[in-house]
């Protein structure tokens, strides 16, 4: 068959979201890139192009926000890196298939777009969202796909092939919060020792922590606690908002972190246990991730919510941290017998799709799914066709096209 | 003088309107324009491992994943492993386990004379001291080879979800080409067939429920993969209670950098980690986007940094840069010196004209020489040869010309900075003559050319 590359490029929403959760700090999205019909990604590899002349590193998540030459000039770069560097192909004439956020910035992809057919002469693009792509692994048509990533996560439910757009709800919580969640508990209560004095208060010493050591700490030590525990740990706040260590269950161990060569964090079993807990917070406006998961179900037709809540798939980086989905499961269970949801929710079952894929590449693996079969000429974008009409369908704008031509409906029939 | 450390100090605008550092700069001769790497085509021209310096053709490159076959990355810090050789006994003792016995110097081996000395071989990486033996991999007999790879455990899943799609694409495709053109059914019948699809698409010409996916299912679908859909379970495992109780050594836990190198595995403790093979480079060919000539093409072998083409602007363009030491005022004229060397074996004459460009990067009033440049031809030998002819004198205006050695001169502009700017960039236009190198014993015709140059003097 044909090899096709496909890039899952989960293009975050962070001009929109991301200011109510530590504004300022960099934003990564990593892409995952490979070939059509295999089982699983090349590689995956951080968004961003380093230009050793000028000593500096671009990231493109950062330059979306800029001028559009800009990012266009980014783009070259970037793709050139992964067909030169990573996948070692000729570009022209090849099909690209583009597996996007359904909330990816018009003009994100319409930049990308021009780069893959003006630059590199592909000979054609497909832009799959994320969530349609993560059923292809499962052979399912129906479920409720909810996405954690980095800066939000997306919950859209998918019934017969055809995504429910009226019913999408979104949070600003996923990794990134995490990352914010840790550093504000390390800077509270963490104890370092350097060279010079032993178990002085982190405070003392940094203002901040990098992003990429938090990161660092929550792959390697924080799970998800069980429900019984969270409740404990709930119970234990006391008014003033501080934490009574006695009525806490035995803490797991602590854990000496090494950082910048000449500091040992005791990074304390609360913080390792607790620092994920941000996911399942109630935010200002009474929002969590099990309720934008019921909220999200309570917005379909009565008769898709129990086959919805039977068929969850949990994919995106979050969801790789251990007892999540165990976690997740409880607190739905919990909150739908709270009044809110009783009367107007009759679900009680939630059950949960394993993927043949690790959480964080699953729609890209649907994606390459998809691109080894034949359909993936009708249902992309030729090079002729937009060197005519010079713009990429938007999805917003495919009824008009399922007016025209029935059979180009995005879906798996 | 600043073409190797800054190259970013003169720059030449490429056919695209870019200005590019001229080092970078690639020259059409069938154009006869600058091309710079982003106006150029870039091909994968050949594989190669950049270890083992291998080459390796196109078509097996797809195969192996674009990896090598012998070379391995250390799992842990990404560089490349070394195979050791160590001896092992093998004989009337019991086989020992070769973690214990393999580090025992080979003297052991007369010490238990019914033991038979074995070399066996094994990976270690000289940067973290990772071994293979740390990935609970065995030792090997062979020196290279015979390291088998773990495979993605749900392949077989994933190949029938593949070939299950590829179907109901080709479903698909037959049931829109039967509703595209009514007329020509026959034919299609025997397109349909070739897919063992006939009586599928009998059912739907018989208006037996053409669209339900169930009429496939029922019918003959001896050819169609049947496909088991995930169930989806509500029996989470709960977290294991080590994660509450047992202390965490963090030097066995992967970072997310050690994970993520091997996508499908994606292993969490250090233990698990499995050497990788190493990834292979491309050398790459460039082509003009507009006449579709090669404009750079390496030579095959691996080791070998020639090329077969180069075209490369610092050979065929005339070159200039800027003599360093200049001391700028602010609405002072000062007296720069640039060189102007040509790369040609042939005389070149250069006339410098202001830029006319609407949009100048230039910030600086300059004063340009308004004669004519005459370059001497480069003559490789001239280095080496200390006597040498005595040059030509070429009536050079003292003003302008002030110095002149081989096929280089250097030729005084006088500037005058702007006060607000802070760095003063100076741009201009050169016009020289430029003659095809031709194999034909007649000189070739020179033509024309224009090119604008920036530099920057301070």
């Amino acid at each position: 068959w044909s090899e096709e590359e496909t890039y899952t490029a989960n293009k975050d929403l962070s001009t929109i979201f991301n200011t109510r959760y530590i504004p300022g700090t960099r934003e990564t999205w990593n892409v995952r890139c490979g070939f059509a019909g295999e089982t699983g990604p090349r590689f995956i590899i951080p968004s961003e192009v380093s230009y050793p002349h000028a000593k500096k590193v671009v990231k493109i998540s950062e330059c979306s926000r800029l001028t559009e030459s800009y990012l266009y000039e980014t783009l070259v770069d970037f793709i050139h890196m992964l067909y030169f560097r990573h996948l070692l192909v000729n570009p022209k004439d090849r099909k690209v298939v583009i597996i996007e956020s359904l909330l990816c910035p018009s003009s994100f992809r319409n930049t990308l777009a021009k780069v893959l057919f003006k630059h590199y002469e592909v000979a054609s693009v497909l832009f799959a969202p994320n969530h349609l792509m993560a059923l292809f692994t499962l052979g399912v048509q129906t479920a409720l796909v909810v996405d954690v990533g980095y800066t939000e996560t997306f919950a859209l439910p998918i019934y017969d092939g055809v995504p429910i757009l009226g019913a999408w709800q979104t949070l600003p919580v996923a990794g990134q919060a995490i990352h914010g969640s840790i550093e504000k508990k390390l800077l509270e209560n963490c104890k370092v020792t350097t060279e010079l004095a032993e178990n002085v208060l982190l405070s003392s010493l940094l203002d901040s922590i990098k992003e990429d050591v938090l990161e660092d700490i929550k792959v390697r030590m924080c799970f998800v606690t069980k429900m019984e525990r969270a409740v404990e740990y709930q119970n234990a706040i006391q008014e003033d908002g501080s934490v009574d260590y006695a009525k806490l269950p035995p803490l797991p161990p602590i854990v000496d972190y090494p950082v910048d060569g000449n500091k040992i964090l005791h990074i304390c079993g609360s913080i390792r246990e607790t620092a994920a807990e941000v996911l399942f917070d109630y935010d200002l406006e009474q929002q969590s991730l099990p309720s934008v998961i019921l909220d999200c179900i309570l917005k379909c037709p009565i008769d898709m919510r129990k086959v919805l809540s039977e068929n969850i798939v949990v994919t995106g980086g979050t969801a790789t941290l251990p007892g999540f989905t165990h976690r997740l499961q409880g607190e739905l269970l919990r909150l739908v017998q709270t009044p809110k949801y009783a009367r107007s929710l009759a679900v009680r079952r939630f059950a949960f799709h394993a993927a043949p894929a690790k959480p964080n590449y699953t729609s890209w693996l649907g994606g390459a799914i998809f691109g080894a079969s034949e359909v993936l000429a009708s249902r992309s974008v030729s090079k002729e066709s937009y060197l005519e009409s010079g713009v990429i369908p938007d999805w917003s704008s495919i009824a008009e096209r399922v007016s025209t031509k029935d059979d180009d409906r995005p879906t798996i029939q | 003088m600043a073409t190797y450390m800054n190259i970013e100090r003169v720059k030449y605008m490429c056919s695209c309107d870019k200005w590019t550092a001229f080092s970078l700069l690639y020259f059409c001769k069938h154009c006869l324009k600058l091309r710079c790497s982003k106006c150029v085509t870039h091909e994968v021209d050949n594989h190669y491992c950049p270890n083992c310096l291998e080459n390796m053709p196109s078509t097996e490159a797809m195969l192996k994943k674009n990896r090598c076959s012998s070379c391995f990355d250390c799992p842990c810090c990404q560089h490349t492993l070394s195979t050791r050789a160590t001896t092992l006994l093998v004989g009337a003792t019991s086989p020992t386990s070769p973690d214990s016995s393999a580090s025992q110097p080979s003297g052991a081996a007369e010490e238990a004379p019914p033991a038979t000395p074995k070399k066996v071989y094994y990976l270690a990486c000289g940067f973290c001291r990772w071994t293979s033996r740390d990935g609970g991999l065995q030792d090997q007999p062979v020196a290279s080879g015979g390291w088998n790879e773990e495979e993605n455990p749900h392949n077989q899943q994933i190949s029938n979800l593949v070939e299950y799609y590829q179907q109901m694409a080709l479903v698909e495709q037959v049931e829109r080409d039967r509703k595209r053109t009514p007329s020509r059914r026959r034919a299609l019948l025997q397109h349909a067939d070739k897919y063992g699809l006939t009586s599928v698409v009998a059912r739907h010409r018989a208006g037996l429920s053409p669209h339900s996916p169930s009429s496939l299912k029922k019918g003959e679908d001896a050819k169609l993969v049947e496909l088991e859909a995930s169930e989806a379970s509500d029996d989470i495992a709960l977290l294991s209670e080590d994660y509450y109780n047992k202390p965490v050594n963090l030097n066995e836990v992967c970072t997310i950098g050690q994970s993520i190198s091997q996508p499908e595995l994606q292993w969490d403790t250090t233990s698990k980690l499995k050497p990788h093979r190493k990834t292979l480079l491309v050398k790459r060919s460039k082509r003009c986007r507009e006449c579709e000539h090669n404009l750079i093409k390496p030579d095959f072998s691996p080791s070998s940094i020639k090329f077969k083409i180069q075209l490369i602007a610092i050979y065929l363009v005339p070159e200039i840069r800027v003599v360093p030491g200049v001391q700028l005022h602010p609405k002072k004229e000062s007296r720069v010196i640039l060189t102007l060397s040509n790369p040609s074996q042939y005389e070149m004459h250069v006339i410098v004209l202001p830029s006319e460009l609407p949009e100048d990067v230039g910030n600086c009033k300059v004063v340009l020489p308004k004669t004519e440049l005459v370059l001497a031809a480069k003559d490789e030998t001239a280095e080496f040869d200390d006597a040498g002819e005595p040059p030509r004198d070429y009536k050079d205006d003292p003003q302008v010309v002030v110095f002149r050695k081989a096929n280089k001169l250097g030729f005084v502009v006088k500037i005058t900075p702007n006060e607000s700017a802070k760095e003063a960039w100076v741009s201009f236009m050169i016009k020289y003559d430029y003659r095809q190198v031709a194999l034909e014993a007649e000189a070739p015709q020179p033509t024309w050319l224009h090119q604008h140059v920036a530099c920057r003097i301070g």
